[in-house]
């Protein structure tokens, strides 16, 4: 069994290509709707290897998502991944300072997605 | 976002240009809405035109601007009833965002019948290619196996021949021992006979009858066993004569079973070769694969970029009805407005503490960049 990955994103279809991308590399994949779903995935998988997260989201964004996240000290090791339309220097600081381990800005690419999941999740 | 409505305000004497434009653009207007705007004093009107001496025409004019004191910023409305407007943009909203959530919803079924169409190229051909992986190596294994049996077993019966050649050898010498053996004992009865033969001379009568009885049967014994012994002597000598050869061509065997094992390990080398240039080959191929399928998911991301930049076209037609409602003087609140955009699309959350200016993506699509 791979290790698990918490893909979020209100789009069915970006999960589905992460979903995709990441499973063929030998991970297990696990998917949210929003940051609220997000939140609680993280609580009850506790083996979640690495989050993936688009920012704008209803309900919960990423942003608020990655910070809910952070605030439990168990969480505090665990790397979450920005992939979003946005790129604005002030969303990717903000998304550092909750805590977030990088930032991809769509359309990915496949491969390299999965090397940096690779790398951060090794 | 003054796209409605257009304020009074003084206009400094450079500004006949705009005057006039703002002037027909407002007719404009008025024929685009399909009603006849009431004459209004507040109204811009264009002054009459002096075509002969422009110069004091615009004199004119300037005279005509600075008596209508209009107080700066006013609202002059463009419909007769406002609220109709406000109707029809709260409509056209709904409108234009049932189509994007339809295109949304369309694009993505699509989109996901593609992605799934793509993850099961992919496994099957993994599948394929590792099946393909594991029957080669299974007849592989099974040939080897089967090549190594038969060539050890050739050879143990080809050393047991040996063996066995060996010991007729062996036992041929043995033989031929004992026949001298025998050639020896067969003179003594010869001897014998010989002896037997004097004796019954030397006594005569009745007893050297006998003794001469016994010495010809001695003499037929001993010349049997001769002969006898000879023709065992000329066939011992006869297998033994063929036995070297029998070990020669033994001993050749062996040494061209060992030239076709030599050739039978060179063939599997070359087989295990092959198999592995096959295996990389086909892991290349499934390589190629994912690149091309990742290649394929990234290019169906486009849907998502699409429909979010789509549903940016709600906000800024939000802030076009507030800001109709203000010029309007319609009192909703921004709930009210929001409330024309929800049961269509989701809501998601304005970034509006964002640095000014700070619009721009500062990075390009699928870089990443790790804190």
């Amino acid at each position: 069994m791979g290790k698990q990955i918490l893909v979020v994103d209100d789009s069915a279809a970006i999960r589905q290509q992460v979903g995709l991308a990441l499973a063929q590399a030998g991970f297990e994949i696990i998917e949210a709707a929003d940051g609220n779903e997000g939140v609680s995935a993280v609580d009850q998988h506790p083996s979640i290897a690495m989050v993936i997260s688009d920012v704008n989201m209803p309900n919960m964004n990423g942003l608020e998502m990655v910070s809910a996240i952070k605030k439990k000290p168990a969480n505090k090791a665990l790397p979450i991944l920005m992939l979003t339309t946005e790129g604005q220097p002030s969303l990717i600081k903000q998304a550092k300072a909750a805590g977030a381990v990088g930032w991809i800005v769509k359309p990915f690419n496949a491969g390299q997605l999965v090397a940096t999941v690779q790398k951060l999740t090794a | 976002m003054n796209f409605f409505w257009w304020k009074k305000e003084t206009l400094s004497p450079d500004c006949e240009d705009l005057q006039g434009r703002l002037s027909l653009e407002a007719q404009s207007q008025q024929t685009s809405n399909g009603k006849a705007m009431p004459p209004s004093e507040e109204s811009f009107s264009m002054p009459s035109k002096d075509t002969e001496n422009p110069g004091k025409q615009m004199k004119a004019d300037m005279e005509t601007i600075a008596m209508q004191e209009t107080p700066a910023a006013e609202k002059i409305p463009i419909c007769e009833d406002p609220s109709i407007l406000h109707n029809m943009l709260s409509d056209f909203r709904k409108h234009v965002n049932g189509q994007i959530q339809t295109a949304k919803e369309i694009s993505e079924k699509e989109i996901l019948c593609i992605g799934d169409c793509v993850n099961k190229i992919v496994n099957h051909a993994r599948e394929y290619i590792d099946q393909s992986k594991n029957t080669m190596d299974h007849s592989f294994s099974e040939q080897s196996t089967a090549m190594e049996d038969y060539l050890n077993y050739s050879r143990q019966t080809i050393e047991t021949q040996s063996n066995t050649v060996k010991n007729a050898l062996s036992l041929s010498n043995q033989i031929s021992e004992a026949g001298e053996a025998v050639d020896r004992l067969a003179g003594e009865a010869k001897l014998l006979a010989l002896n037997a033969t004097i004796e019954a001379a030397r006594l005569g009568g009745s007893s050297g009858k006998a003794f001469g009885v016994i010495s010809e049967e001695m003499n037929h014994l001993s010349n049997q066993i001769a002969t006898t012994n000879g023709m065992i002597g000329d066939t011992i000598k006869a297998v033994q004569e063929s036995l070297p050869s029998i070990m020669k061509q033994t001993t050749a065997q062996i040494e061209k079973l060992e030239t076709f094992m030599g050739v039978m390990d060179q063939l599997k080398k070359n087989m295990g070769d092959d198999l592995s240039t096959s295996n990389d080959a086909g892991n290349t191929h499934l390589e190629m694969i994912m690149s091309l399928a990742y290649a394929a998911l990234s290019h169906l991301q486009y849907q998502d970029p699409m429909i979010q930049n789509l549903q940016k076209i709600d906000y800024l037609m939000k802030d076009l009805h507030e800001e109709l409602n203000q010029g309007l003087n319609i009192n909703d609140t921004p709930d009210q407005i929001k409330q024309t955009q929800l049961g269509c699309l989701p809501e998601y959350q304005h970034h509006e503490d964002l640095d000014e200016g700070d619009t721009q993506n500062s990075q390009n699509s699928g870089e990443i960049v790790l804190f």
